[in-house]
């Protein structure tokens, strides 16, 4: 890639930096205020209506990193984010939940969050929900792999509900399916363009140019086929909605640090596979739905995406002993556990690269919990007609029956045994007025700046304990009306 | 910002592996059913070694340095108990070899296969000519991504 010496200059009244969950709304809701929107986007634009999210070679389109993206720590985590117009929306799972009024609450009080409560992000979710489109699957379509688990869940006795997702509605495929997600790129995105906002795709923003507690420039490097040039964008405000990760990076990398990249909240997976005398043949069904609640907020048991692939995965773990398990790959499915993550972790920047590092060493709960969480996950697949389970773990490589779960009751699985995972990362700019803790403000303004805002998951005071797709859009709606009100 | 940033965002920070060193890491590893053609099996293991070369590639350079520096190393060390690189030995002994870093009693010999392996694993069995075997119906769906 040669860097070229054209250089480009855009100007408007906003520059939204990302077109993920947050961005996304921002634009759409600043441009339909009548106000002139620059959205730019570090990915590509990628025809998603085409494309199976989830197949290795869409990992190299649509993932930071082609998905090879480490949280190192005591255990080093995969993470895996969106990179591309539409950012992690497009490879989701596209499960939606409503901010649990537990979450709000606490950001109120414990962060100083102004003006949230309950009931107005309920409204909220009230506005989105019907644009974006949240639906349950058809009944006639429920997978297999979906109602064995809801079956061992109330077998003994479990709160277990089916969770919606952004998808249009009438949908019989998975979530991963080409154009089974109502994704940014298919609502909000859209509406911002017909709004009148303009979207630069393949353009990293790098440079904030801060001087007296104002963004004066921004600048950034756009590809444009085999070269990149380098990119001025006067605007009199700025958005940054890159993400949990890439948002503080960007920030730290320009000498913004209060507060930025210190809070990193996760909410770290271990995965299992779980094989059944009968043939579900997960690979075309759609994606388990049900969740189960029963041990909220700190821990998750639901199902996960399937191909002959994932399973694969989640067997290398001990792949010697597990590998004759994938001749009955027709007959199993991928599950997980996902816990809400008690430690803080960090995001800086690599001094060479500009490339960020991010950390995150898991605690005692969390292990604690991720323990819990499988041996649960153990019991309720056993009772929904499991023959074996096969954990992410090192060791043991395979669980026979429902005691063998129990040894995960007494005694916490080390970290360096698990093979973990995690797509849920918030919390590293939190929003609020508490200055000890909070990078924004409560309405995402970055403090001690004029024209500096945040829009994305990084804003989330701490980790929701759910998909956090919905809240996300939630919060980002909220503070684009505010600043809309107050400051445009 | 220093010229070296732009370089390495740039992606002008060469590669210290090669596909074929990919190859001989990843064929030991990867399972032998289904059953391929000789023809299918070749072509597999190629895209297997340059799913494996392009995401190494993917990483943030301050891992992937050192990464493909420890491939290296994992290369010439074989010479040490073998006396040839790991490149140049027999399959029997590459496969040994694999094993005893898989299963080292230190977290970076055993997470340097580990990342080889899962990514191998994921390639190979969502390969198009491997599910053309298991399930024709994603095969279709996968090569369309592909193509």
């Amino acid at each position: 890639m040669l860097l070229s010496k054209r250089e480009e200059r855009l100007k408007a009244d906003v520059l939204v930096v990302g077109s993920g969950a947050g961005g996304a709304i921002t634009a759409a809701t600043l441009a339909e205020a009548g106000l002139q929107v620059l959205i730019v986007e570090e990915g590509p634009a990628v025809d998603t209506s085409q494309l199976a999210t989830h197949t290795p070679e869409a990992m190299r389109l649509l993932y930071r990193d082609g998905g090879m993206c480490p949280i190192l720590g005591t255990s080093n985590i995969a993470f895996v984010e969106g990179r591309c117009v539409g950012g992690s929306t497009e490879i989701n799972s596209a499960f939606w939940h409503r901010t649990p009024t537990d979450a709000v609450q606490r950001w109120r009080v414990r962060y100083g969050v102004r003006n949230l409560s309950p009931e107005q992000v309920a409204d909220l979710f009230e506005e989105i929900e019907p644009f974006i489109g949240v639906a349950y699957l058809e009944s006639a379509v429920l997978p297999p792999s979906s109602a064995v688990f809801k079956n061992g869940a109330q077998r003994l006795g479990w709160q277990v509900e089916e969770v919606p997702r952004v998808q249009p509605r009438g949908l019989t495929t998975s979530a991963f399916a080409p154009g089974a997600k109502n994704s940014m790129s298919r609502t909000f995105l859209p509406r911002a363009l017909r709004a009148g906002a303009q979207l630069v795709a393949d353009c990293r923003i790098d440079r904030l140019q801060v001087r007296d507690g104002r963004v004066r420039a921004v600048s950034g490097l756009r590809r444009d086929g085999a070269r990149s040039h380098r990119v001025q964008v006067e605007a009199r405000h700025v958005f940054v909605a890159g993400g949990a990760i890439q948002t503080p990076a960007l920030l730290r990398a320009n000498g913004i640090t209060k507060n930025v990249g210190d809070n990193l909240h996760i909410h770290p997976m271990l995965k299992a596979a779980a094989l059944f005398d009968e043939r579900f043949d997960s690979h075309t069904s759609p994606l388990p739905v049900h969740q189960i609640k029963e041990f909220r907020p700190d821990i998750t048991l639901g199902g996960s995406v399937f191909t002959p692939g994932y399973l694969a995965l989640t067997l290398s773990e001990n792949w010697q002993a597990n590998q004759t398990a994938m001749r009955d790959w027709q007959r199993m499915a991928l599950y997980y556990v996902s816990s809400r993550g008690s430690s803080r972790g960090t995001v800086r920047v690599f001094p060479f690269t500009g490339e960020p590092i991010v950390r995150y060493n898991l605690s005692a709960l969390d292990r604690r919990n991720l323990s819990v969480g499988l041996a649960r996950l153990g019991e309720v697949l056993f009772a929904g007609g499991a023959r074996k389970v096969f954990p992410a773990l090192r060791s043991p490589s395979v669980l026979e029956s429902p005691r063998a779960c129990q040894t995960f009751l007494e005694r916490s699985i080390p970290g360096a045994l698990m093979s973990l995972s995690t797509v849920h990362i918030f919390s590293s700019c939190p929003m609020g007025e508490d200055r000890a803790v909070c990078a924004a403000d409560s309405y995402g303004k970055v403090h001690d700046f004029e024209n500096l805002y945040l829009a994305d998951a990084s804003l989330l005071p701490d980790s929701p304990g759910i998909n956090p797709q919905g809240t996300i859009m939630a919060i980002a709606l909220r503070n684009a009306r505010h600043f809309v009100q107050h400051a445009a | 910002m220093p010229c070296w940033s732009v370089a390495i965002q740039l992606s002008f920070v060469p590669r210290l592996v090669h596909p074929e060193l990919l190859k001989h890491l990843s064929r030991p590893l990867l399972p032998t059913e289904p059953a391929l053609s000789p023809e299918a099996r070749c072509r597999v293991e190629g895209d297997v070694a340059a799913f494996l070369f392009a995401q190494i590639g993917s990483m943030p350079t301050y891992l992937r340095l050192p990464y493909e520096v420890a491939l290296q190393l994992f290369n010439l060390l074989a010479a040490v108990p073998y006396g040839l690189p790991y490149q140049r030995l027999d399959a029997s002994r590459q496969r040994r070899y694999l094993e005893l870093w898989s299963s080292s009693p230190l977290r970076l010999g055993r997470d340097l296969i580990r990342l080889i392996r899962s990514c191998a694993l994921l390639q190979f069995m969502d390969h198009p000519c491997v599910l053309a075997r298991l399930a024709p119906e994603l095969a279709e769906e996968h090569a369309a991504v592909q193509a």
